[in-house]
């Protein structure tokens, strides 16, 4: 495999030059209401080209790995191209040269299981949606698992192997109950694991059963500012929009007002606020051992005692700013540059329990699970699956259709409770930012109290 | 084909979609050329029935030694009861939809481009910080199965994309404004730079709007708040599952009567044109709402088969934005979609309103329970309307409803249209009253 990919470096006249090939199975199995909807086992192989000449980028990306060559020169002769509309030279922060192989390590091996065992492991969590409840009128059960073999070289003489396996299972229940009274509830997992992930997962279909016809009877949250108490995986969710994204240096490393209000040592949040990113967590799906420019995994610190203490970077970010890059240069396939991307983002665990966490809440949410979120700089969003009215400490009915909002100049130092329970939730999906998704990523928590958040609402 | 023929020694019915794109995104990040890319794609997908049984794979390898054709004929052996034929020859009404000047685009001029737009929106104001991508590509899709059905088309695309930030301590105003045509008589750069312009002048000021319900005005991007939900109702396999609101509905009038929407596949001027859908049926007029009355829905030849009812051309690949992306199977999802305008102005709907909010983009999109219609969206660009005038912008404010209850209740629509997500053609939609939460 490197010696293709040494042959374009070797053509390659760029000042800089990195090429990258991915080769991927996949298998999907697609199960609505009673019927198979989607079984599908494909192979793809394609590659990405970069070269950076008088300090501009030209890219190409390519299918046949005999077009190498020739995707390398056309590379050049795009930068060439593009240096000559540029003000200023793009430079590099410098980084080792690296040489490694990393293998995957999955207990059971999805690539031995038969189609069958897939299909019939589908069809079964699907089934026992179906059959939980007569008002279970429809159900989606997915499962996806992929196999990425990732080569990178580049012309400072890095040479890496990475497999990367990634599993995911989705599971939905649609409910019906009098006219137009139609509630969904879902859940799903997803990591860089093996079949083994998948396995056992009967009362996850049941517990998704049992949500989505306990919604039938909830009434609508009524819309106001509320104190909440999130739940581990809706409060990942939260740090990865309401923080992580602002954190991603492609967002402002050109930008100076925004420079001048993302400095670093800033208060965002309450002195026993951690954030982390962290490339590599055992088994986690946001895990990337070395990411797409060849830059080894780091864990780091967004926040620090409620303090903004360092950005996310890719090589060129870094250089720009005068700091180091943090190995988060993703991209989602071989068609896409890699850009600023999380990995696994996560609050470090506090010191309070459940109970001091919700004791104190005289009228609140308890908000759960999460149906996805946005952010846009300063404005975020995040939906939540479910929710229940607290009440006086004591958690009372359940409502729906919650989704919370929030100005991250403002919410982080809301913060009013940093539970003990850390719980970093890999599941199905992923993060969109710049026309790339799904990216496989986690996010993680403990339970997060938060003063003063506005819920949308009738 | 070789690769039909490959797989019809070993399959009864064989389908293949392949698929082979090029195209040149050029990306500006803060006002400056950032990158330009060729990109180019070949892939083909495989669809297999044996024994009545569906299978399905794909490939980046055309040439021939690849395992595609082992994996389709192996998934079918455990795929589901097709419900369907593959569509023998038909006659298709090929409709123009390449333009040669677009596919000779050159990376130089795309950045031309933007670099004009970038410095028209920097003249009128220097704060304004500019990202801008220009694509344009081109992409050929043949469609060919073994009972006699080859179909083939090639279509060209131009898109520009503007996210433009206004930054000052405390306030971060951030909006997107695109626009997308097949062909270059269509492409209107100047009018989305004036489009933006338009933006960051209503938003000048900030304007605050006190909780409680209030008449909403849609601009036709902001129609999208609705028609997520509307779309999923109108997906013909949502009706067979029994979980559209709108199934058992067929022939009646549960919307205002002013609301007509239909899906039309080769409309004149759609940035999306196109002759037949993935599946190779020939796209068609199906007028989806008339009159508040609720006509038909849409389906591929699964559902239709499925559903026991006439596929309507709308097996679309990767969705309305996929960009018939090859690796994913068929879906149901519309072609080109039309809301029928009004009469009055987007200006007269303005004036006669005492209170009330314009909304452009929420964030959250579709992240909720949209089969059932409720939505509840912060605002990520909103205008508050005093005295039927707009004052600024609105910010830490929530909107939310349910989107089938609104389009019963009172609606009026604004007589200009616009192209949205490539693929929309709507107008503004004015709503009586919708609920607002704003921070206190």
């Amino acid at each position: 495999m490197f010696k293709k990919l040494k042959e374009g470096l070797r053509v390659s006249k760029g000042e800089f030059t990195e090429i990258r090939v991915e080769k991927a199975q996949r298998t999907n199995v697609k199960y609505e209401k009673d019927k198979l909807m989607n079984i599908d086992s494909s192979e793809e192989v394609g590659g990405f080209v970069r070269t950076l000449v008088h300090g501009g980028w030209g890219i190409a990306t390519f299918n046949s790995l005999d077009e190498i060559p020739d995707k390398a020169k056309k590379a050049h002769s795009i930068g060439k191209e593009v240096s000559s509309h540029l003000e200023e030279s793009i430079k590099l922060a410098n980084i080792q040269t690296e040489k490694a192989e990393t293998r995957s390590d999955q207990i059971r091996d999805f690539r031995d299981v038969s189609l069958e065992e897939k299909r019939d492991t589908v069809k079964r969590y699907n089934r026992k949606m179906l059959d939980y409840d007569d008002r279970i009128e429809s159900t989606k059960a997915a499962y996806s698992d992929s196999f990425r073999e990732l080569s990178y070289v580049n012309s400072q003489g890095t040479e890496l192997y990475q497999e990367i396996p990634d599993v995911t299972l989705y599971l939905v229940a649609i409910a019906k109950g009098e006219k137009n009274n139609i509630q969904t509830a879902h859940d799903s997992i997803g990591e860089a694991a093996g079949f083994e992930l998948v396995q056992d997962k009967g009362e996850m279909a049941e517990d998704v059963a049992s949500q989505a016809v306990s919604l039938l009877s909830a009434d609508p949250v009524k819309g106001g500012q509320y104190t909440v108490l999130l739940n581990p995986e809706l409060a990942g969710v939260f740090i990865h929009e309401a923080f992580g994204h602002l954190c991603e240096a492609d967002h402002f490393y050109k930008n100076d007002r925004l420079q001048e209000i993302m400095t670093l040592g800033r208060k965002f949040g309450p002195e026993n606020l951690n954030v982390v990113d962290e490339g590599y967590i055992e088994g986690r799906r946001g895990n990337i051992p070395y990411d797409e420019e060849g830059v080894p995994r780091q864990k780091t610190y967004l926040i620090k005692d409620g303090k903004l203490n360092s950005f996310l970077h890719n090589r060129e970010t870094a250089a720009k700013m005068g700091q180091v890059p943090t190995g988060n240069a993703r991209a989602i396939s071989y068609r896409y540059e890699p850009i600023v991307r999380m990995t696994n983002t996560y609050i470090e665990a506090g010191e309070k329990s459940f109970e001091d966490l919700i004791n104190s809440i005289d009228r609140g949410i308890y908000a759960k699970d999460a149906y996805g979120g946005q952010t846009q700089l300063e404005q975020f969003t995040f939906s939540a699956g479910h929710g229940f009215i607290i009440e006086d400490g004591e958690i009372g009915p359940m409502v729906r259709d919650v989704v919370l909002t929030g100005n991250i100049f403002r919410s982080l130092e809301n913060i009013s409770g940093i539970g003990n329970d850390l719980d970093i939730i890999g599941s199905a999906g992923g993060c969109g930012k710049g026309g790339q998704m799904p990216l496989p990523v986690t996010d993680g928590s403990p339970h997060l109290r938060i003063e003063d958040v506005t819920i949308g609402g009738r | 084909m070789k690769l039909l023929e490959q797989a019809n020694k070993k399959a009864e019915s064989v389908e293949v979609f392949e698929r082979s794109s090029r195209s040149i995104p050029v990306k500006f990040n803060s006002g400056e050329l950032e990158s330009v890319k060729h990109v180019e794609t070949t892939g083909a997908a495989l669809r297999v029935i044996n024994d009545g049984k569906l299978g399905f794979s794909t490939t980046t390898n055309l040439g021939g030694n690849s395992r595609v054709v082992d994996q389709a004929v192996e998934t079918a052996s455990f795929g589901e009861d097709a419900g369907f034929e593959f569509p023998g020859s038909v006659e298709i009404n090929k409709v123009d939809t390449f333009d040669p000047e677009v596919s000779a685009l050159t990376a130089e001029k795309l950045i031309e481009y933007g670099k004009e737009a970038i410095t028209r929106l920097q003249d009128f104001d220097p704060d304004l910080e500019v990202d801008a991508g220009l694509t344009k590509s081109v992409g050929k899709t043949r469609v060919v199965n073994n009972n006699g059905l080859d179909v083939e088309e090639e279509k060209t695309k131009l898109s520009l994309n503007l996210e433009v930030k206004k930054v000052r301590e405390g306030d971060i105003f951030t909006f997107y404004e695109s626009s997308t045509a097949q062909k270059m008589d269509q492409f209107d750069r100047e009018e989305t730079v004036e489009k933006a312009i338009q933006k960051v002048k209503w938003a000048e000021r900030e304007s605050g709007i006190e909780s409680g319900t209030y008449p909403v005005i849609l601009t036709p991007r902001g129609t999208l708040v609705l028609l997520v939900s509307l779309l999923s109702g109108l997906n013909g396999q949502n009706v067979f599952q029994e979980t559209s609101p709108l199934e058992g509905e067929l022939g009646k009038k549960i919307f205002s009567e002013k609301l007509s929407i239909e899906d039309s596949g080769s409309m004149e001027g759609s940035p999306s044109r196109r002759s037949f859908d993935d599946e190779g049926t020939p796209v068609r007029k199906s007028e989806l709402i008339s009159d508040g009355v609720v006509k038909g829905f849409l389906y591929d030849l699964q559902t239709a088969g499925q559903a026991d009812t006439t596929p309507t051309g709308n097996g679309v690949k990767g969705g309305l934005m996929g960009g018939s992306d090859f690796r994913s199977p068929p879906s149901i999802s519309p072609t080109t979609l039309a809301i029928s305008p009004g009469i009055k102005s987007v200006g007269k709907l303005i004036s006669s309103i005492d209170k009330g909010l314009v909304v452009d983009q929420v964030l959250g999109l579709g992240q909720g329970n949209l089969l059932s219609g409720e939505f509840s969206n912060n605002v990520s660009v909103a205008y508050k309307i005093e005295d039927g005038a707009i004052t600024g912008k609105v910010k830490d404010t929530m909107i939310a409803g349910n989107a089938y209850d609104l389009l019963k209740g009172e609606i009026k629509l604004g007589k200009e249209t616009e192209w949205v997500m490539g693929g929309l053609k709507a107008p503004a939609i004015a709503l009586d009253s919708v609920n607002v939460v704003r921070k206190s």
